[in-house]
């Protein structure tokens, strides 16, 4: 699903412009060989007819007098020398374009455009190969299918109990890094291959206004089970808006927990969001934020089937947190994040697969995400 | 160094403090109900280790156990435990053994271990998912589990056991139906007179008698059938009718394989008949 809005973002951003030159494209033109020869001052009559070579000093006054007219002076400037031109700065092509080019099936690029991203978003790295990035189309391809089948393996190999605590750690802490990094990857090769087709170099946009993100957080801990650590994790979503400079505020913590069990979460939160570095494609945030649950329990059938059914129960819950943002720019409207966070609930805190943390308990969660800036 | 060209130092800085502080508080736990006009005992409970032990002389349900829960402190911990408890409800000849726990400490807490008596002549009704072990119940017994390993020793009417994956041991004289969705199914049994297997894995049937027994296994890999009066190789499926084929032997187990063989002396050594165990 992350593939495909960024394909469908990508195909919505604006037309490629060419890549502004840098210090290190500039192509230097040489100097004309012959010099020209150098022109003379010169007197033309009142018809203009005829033209009379005059060898007057130059950058002097000198005075003109007509036969009819009052004596004017004039100054006599040095004729137009041909100048040296200052060499002429053309836009090299960045190392990806050259290497498109040099392909013999790839003098006609317009395809790659829209072509390339979407073949990444088919098959992650074949956009990167339909470029001619060979090696970075392989090594996304294996790259990624590595890291997928790696996370389905250390998925389905559960512990039954009687496995180290530090390997089932391991195990839950690869796995939560594996399955994070496929749609990380995905997307990065979604978005990388429409970077190199149209030749951009990614500006990230300070003034967005809006900025939309999917977030997972995980951290491995302990549970009540003392031979097995628990995996607690959670998608989300943000709405985010910046506000001023450097300021963001908005929606975040956006996600439904579902149980068909008996329980469901229903999570929401806000987020105040500062940006205290940006410097090319690396930004840093520094956020603070309360994601707020209600927690629904229906309530149980008694044994008697007559008897009416328990009443529900509802139990709201709110967690603070403070969490660091690093974002790094794979387009000018695409980020991939890594957010560490620090959180202290007041409640019990639920996760997904009914997991939960108790109150008051610091808990330090790894999060990664995708953002889109409008 | 900049922060934008090592990300991975900022990666592994990250992994290495994703972790999360608190308790464990653990509480014991004991209650019992009057099985007076019981005809049915329903367990239902989660995720724990439990033991059923039947007695015939039981006029009680007695439960005895230990809670878990979690906290941000010692003190928060075991007051998180000590508001969990379970539940016997009746209605009519039912009984139901179930764990209470406030909408808060639900997922925090689990029930480490039970040990349940209860009367040997009473059916039970089991759901549940863990490890079970059930000795002493000679009435009709049923388990639902969800996953883990169920364990049976007696019983002579009948066992029903219905498991999502795991392990399955039964030792019994009771008719036997066994529907599991993965791992081995081990079955001893005293009196095979009406044997249902459908599994996803090894089983193992080792009978006391092959006398009218009408043998069909299919789906199977490997089948090593070492009877008295049949002996067999083969893979895929097996049919034969020993007698007059009264007592259906009938196993499916989606491509393991299948042993079918006679209990010798060697291993005919457990007692099924009323394996009462203890009830301390």
């Amino acid at each position: 699903m992350l593939g495909s809005l960024a394909v469908l973002w990508l195909s919505l951003a604006p037309p490629a412009e060419p890549a502004p030159a840098s210090a290190d494209q500039v192509i230097d033109i040489a100097p004309p060989s012959a010099p020209m020869p150098e022109p003379r001052p010169a007197l033309r009559d009142e018809q203009q007819q005829q033209e009379l070579p005059v060898d007057l000093p130059v950058d002097q006054a000198v005075q003109i007098a007509p036969s009819d007219q009052t004596s004017q002076s004039i100054q006599i400037a040095s004729p137009d020398r041909p100048r040296r031109r200052r060499p002429v700065r053309e836009p090299r092509p960045p190392r990806d374009w050259r290497r498109i080019q040099a392909k013999p099936w790839g003098k006609t690029d317009e395809w790659r455009k829209w072509g390339a991203p979407l073949l990444s978003a088919f098959v992650p790295g074949m956009g990167q190969l339909a470029n001619g990035q060979v090696l970075k189309g392989i090594g996304l391809l294996y790259g990624t299918l590595a890291v997928l089948a790696g996370s389905i393996a250390l998925y389905s190999n559960e512990s039954d109990g009687t496995r180290p605590l530090g390997a089932e750690y391991a195990r839950l802490s690869g796995y939560g890094l594996l399955s994070t990094g496929v749609p990380l990857m995905w997307i990065f090769a979604i978005v990388d291959a429409h970077r190199v087709a149209h030749q951009r170099t990614p500006e990230p946009k300070l003034d967005h206004v809006l900025r939309l993100s999917l977030a997972r957080t995980m951290v491995v801990g302990f549970r009540a089970d003392p031979d097995r650590p628990g995996f607690y994790d959670e998608w989300t979503g943000a709405l985010i808006g910046q506000v001023a400079r450097r300021w963001s505020v908005g929606l975040s913590d956006l996600t439904l927990k579902p149980d068909a069990w008996r329980i469901g979460v229903v999570q929401f939160g806000v987020r105040v969001d500062y940006r205290v570095f940006d410097r090319r494609r690396v930004w840093i945030d520094v956020a603070f934020g309360t994601a707020m649950q209600v927690k629904i329990r229906r309530g149980e059938r008694p044994l008697d089937p007559e008897a009416p059914a328990l009443p529900t129960q509802t139990k709201f819950a709110a967690i603070p947190y403070g969490q660091l943002d690093f974002r790094w720019f794979v387009a000018d409207r695409i980020s991939l994040d890594l957010v560490p966070r620090l959180s202290v609930p007041l409640t019990t805190r639920y996760y997904s697969a009914d997991r939960a943390l108790p109150r008051f308990a610091p808990t330090l969660e790894l999060g990664a995400s995708a953002s889109v800036y409008f | 160094m900049s922060i934008g060209s090592h990300p991975s130092l900022v990666l592994l800085a990250a992994l290495a403090t994703s972790c999360v502080f608190g308790y464990r508080g653990a509480v014991p736990f004991a209650g019992e109900g009057s099985l007076a006009g019981i005809d049915t005992v329903v367990i239902d409970l989660p995720a724990t280790e439990l033991e059923l032990i039947g007695s015939p002389d039981a006029l009680d349900v007695t439960w005895q156990g230990r809670f878990v829960a979690l906290g941000a402190g010692p003190k928060g911990a075991l007051a998180s435990a000590e508001r969990l408890d379970l539940d016997w409800e009746t209605w009519e000849r039912i009984g139901r053994l179930r764990a209470t726990s406030p909408v808060d400490v639900e997922s925090i807490s689990e029930l480490e271990q039970v040990h349940v008596g209860s009367a040997s002549t009473l059916a039970h009704e089991i759901a549940g998912e863990g490890s079970v072990f059930v000795s002493g119940i000679d009435a009709f017994l049923a388990i639902d589990w969800i996953s883990g390993s169920v364990e049976v020793l007696g019983g002579l009417e009948e066992i029903r056991v219905e498991l999502g994956s795991g392990s399955v041991d039964l030792r019994t004289a009771a008719a036997v139906v066994v529907n599991s969705g993965g791992g081995p199914v081990d079955l001893e049994l005293d009196d095979p007179r009406s044997t249902w297997v459908d599994a996803d894995g090894p089983v193992d049937i080792a009978v006391a008698s092959d006398v009218d027994l009408a043998i069909d296994i299919a789906d199977a890999g490997v089948i090593v059938v070492d009877l008295d009066g049949a002996a067999h190789v083969g893979s895929g499926s097996f049919r034969r009718t020993l007698g007059d084929g009264s007592r259906i032997l009938r196993v499916r187990a989606g491509g393991g394989r299948v042993d079918l063989r006679s209990l010798d002396a060697a291993t005919d050594s457990t007692d099924t008949s009323t394996d009462t165990g203890t009830t301390g």
